[in-house]
């Protein structure tokens, strides 16, 4: 109480006042908060305060919490640069909370996109982060060298999880590393189960009810004794014991393929099979990482019989299936309801468009529906490498300027994270081999 | 939601607020309860509505009217059945944002911060780090007039670590 007479001293009131308001507001227990501005407050409304200067603004007295929340709605890139910025900004890039507030505006914003380029005999990680501006993504591709390090010189990404992503060796399917690509960090999983001339299909995926995160491994094989195809299928979750475990023979054949979607907390892949009356189809095959068993989902009716003119994709959380017409464009399918095979309706039909980069006297194709933004236009991966944005609205394109693209590169949606593996998976993975090249903000995190 | 304040729409109560230069201004009262630091007054202290004037230290009279038409629009967004368009609310925070030089939007995050209101705060955060997003350093101490108090080598030995994030920048 006596502080609150000082501020009755008119000369002092004009420092303190101020100082004293700011210190204030910056305390949560608004209890405080009340009653000492109450006070001053009642004071100062039977006075003048026409004197008192509204503060000048720099960043200097910007609070510690509004500094750090504007940070944490950076990209990581712009994140790393504002620690030259001055010696402060160093210190508070560096907060231990600020990876967590990041990871938070990062999963609500539109994804970054990672790509994979496989040239000669080396594959390449580059990633293009997300913006807001007309382009909604930034108009340089940013090299991943460096950070992401795996002793693998020819890589797959089987999948990109909530910051995490899960890469395997292209031709051996082993071994199989998690990484959060952008900060460096990353852990091997244990060997898996070989068999002889075996072809394999992996997934990625997490249980939103549990946050637990799981790998499956999906392997056919010929037994050479008795020239049978059997099928392998093990499973993989992150954060316990690590090991992989056995849970049967896959009930047909998949797509030789990383899962294309992950929905539900299932994934999905394409797979041809034989119907009596109506030949050779497509349908689903989905996996559920919570009761770990397969089910079949039945396609919409569309005329299609070669697995590679449909691709599965994730759209605003429902099961999408994407139908290529060749020279007519794509139709896309969404599933309304999961599982609910009457709810697929077919919501976009996408004319061919030709991309203003793309060189003669090469077909236009649109070789991927990439994901939805959060201003509803849907982001196209086409055959050139031309990123196409499709407003379903005006049914208008835009080709997105980014700069450095690869020639052949497949995309892959990430959620850019400063988070280390286990704080992703909220585990200690000390005890399982986290090798981390290099952290952004490494002395503060170490 | 606060179908009680619309319940009471023939006589809407006003609360004044008192800007740091003076001014006043009529507010009508769900658009004031809004702010916490505002709300927060009254609380337990229900008397104090009838001819209170509340002063906010921390708001030049210059914001007060942007920052009540952004109360008042975004209650109304939250209120409409259906729900807005995005395009409307985009287009609505679009033209809030549009002839803000940098500095007004520094002091209308001071004043949303004071205010302790979650929403507008959220708003403008989210507004400057979208205008220093892909800038270079340069251009963020000039966003924010900062001093660089980094020796050349300092920056130099910074920069070196973080090699990868100073590629690409958009063009300030």
């Amino acid at each position: 109480m006596n502080l609150l007479f000082v501020l009755y001293i008119k000369p002092v009131q004009d420092i303190v006042v101020p100082i004293i308001v700011r210190w204030v507001s910056n305390l949560r227990p608004s209890f405080l908060c009340l009653s000492l501005s109450q006070l001053i407050f009642h004071h100062l409304s039977t006075h003048t305060i026409d004197h008192l200067n509204v503060i000048q603004y720099t960043m200097e007295n910007l609070p510690r919490d509004v500094a750090l929340d504007i940070f944490s709605r950076l990209p990581v890139s712009s994140l790393v640069q504002i620690k030259c910025v001055c010696k402060s900004w160093c210190a508070l890039a560096e907060e231990t909370r600020l990876p967590s507030m990041h990871h938070a505006h990062a999963t609500s914003r539109n994804p970054c996109l990672v790509l994979n380029s496989a040239c000669q005999t080396e594959n390449k990680l580059q990633f293009i982060c997300s913006g807001d501006g007309f382009n909604q993504y930034s108009s340089k591709v940013r090299s991943l060298d460096g950070r992401f390090n795996t002793a693998m010189s020819e890589y797959q990404v089987v999948g990109s999880c909530n910051g995490l992503l899960c890469v395997s060796n292209s031709y051996y399917y082993d071994p199989i590393t998690i990484c959060n690509p952008i900060i460096g960090d990353y852990i091997e999983l244990p060997k898996s189960t070989q068999f002889p001339m075996q072809e394999v299909a992996l997934g990625f995926g997490y249980l939103p009810t549990s946050m637990r995160y799981k790998v499956v491994r999906f392997v056919f094989y010929i037994k050479i004794e008795i020239w049978s195809l059997e099928s392998h299928a093990e499973i993989l979750t992150l954060g316990t014991d690590h090991t992989w475990r056995s849970i049967g023979p896959v009930p047909g054949r998949l797509e030789l393929k990383p899962s294309q979607a992950l929905v539900n907390g299932a994934l999905h892949w394409v797979t041809l099979f034989f119907h009596f009356t109506q030949g050779i189809r497509l349908r689903v095959i989905s996996f559920d990482l919570t009761e770990e068993k397969f089910r079949w989902i039945e396609l919409p009716s569309f005329d299609c019989t070669f697995a590679s003119n449909c691709h599965l994709v994730a759209l605003e959380g429902c099961l999408s299936a994407v139908h290529h017409l060749g020279d007519e464009g794509i139709d896309i399918w969404v599933m309304k309801e999961y599982e609910v095979e009457e709810s697929w309706i077919k919501k976009y039909a996408i004319g061919m468009y030709v991309p203003a980069s793309l060189v003669e006297p090469t077909r236009p194709h649109i070789n991927k529906v990439v994901c939805i933004l959060n201003m509803g236009k849907i982001l196209l991966h086409c055959n050139n490498g031309a990123f196409v944005l499709y407003n379903p609205e005006s049914e208008q394109f835009n080709d997105l300027t980014i700069s450095g693209l690869p020639k052949s590169f497949s995309t892959i949606v990430h959620v850019e994270s400063l988070l280390l593996i286990e704080e992703i998976l909220g585990i200690n993975t000390d005890a399982l081999n986290s090798k981390v090249i290099s952290r952004v903000g490494e002395s503060s995190r170490a | 939601m606060a179908s009680s304040s619309s319940s009471s729409s023939t006589q809407v109560k006003k609360i004044t607020l008192k800007a740091a230069d003076g001014k006043h201004f009529e507010v009508e009262e769900p658009v004031a309860m809004e702010m916490e630091t505002v709300k927060s007054f009254f609380v337990g202290n229900e008397d104090a509505m009838k001819d209170m004037v509340v002063p906010l230290l921390n708001v030049s009279s210059e914001h007060m009217p942007a920052i009540l038409d952004f109360y008042r629009n975004h209650s109304e967004f939250r209120k409409r059945t259906p729900p807005p368009p995005a395009e409307e609310v985009k287009a609505f925070n679009e033209a809030f944002l549009e002839n803000k030089s940098d500095e007004q939007l520094m002091e209308m995050i001071m004043a949303a911060n004071f205010l302790n209101t979650k929403e507008l705060l959220n708003f403008l955060t989210e507004a400057a780090a979208n205008r220093i997003k892909n800038k270079s350093v340069e251009y963020v101490r000039a966003f924010f007039g900062i001093e660089n108090d980094f020796t050349p080598e300092e920056e130099a030995r910074i920069r070196a670590e973080n090699e990868w994030a100073f590629d690409g920048l958009d063009e300030d």
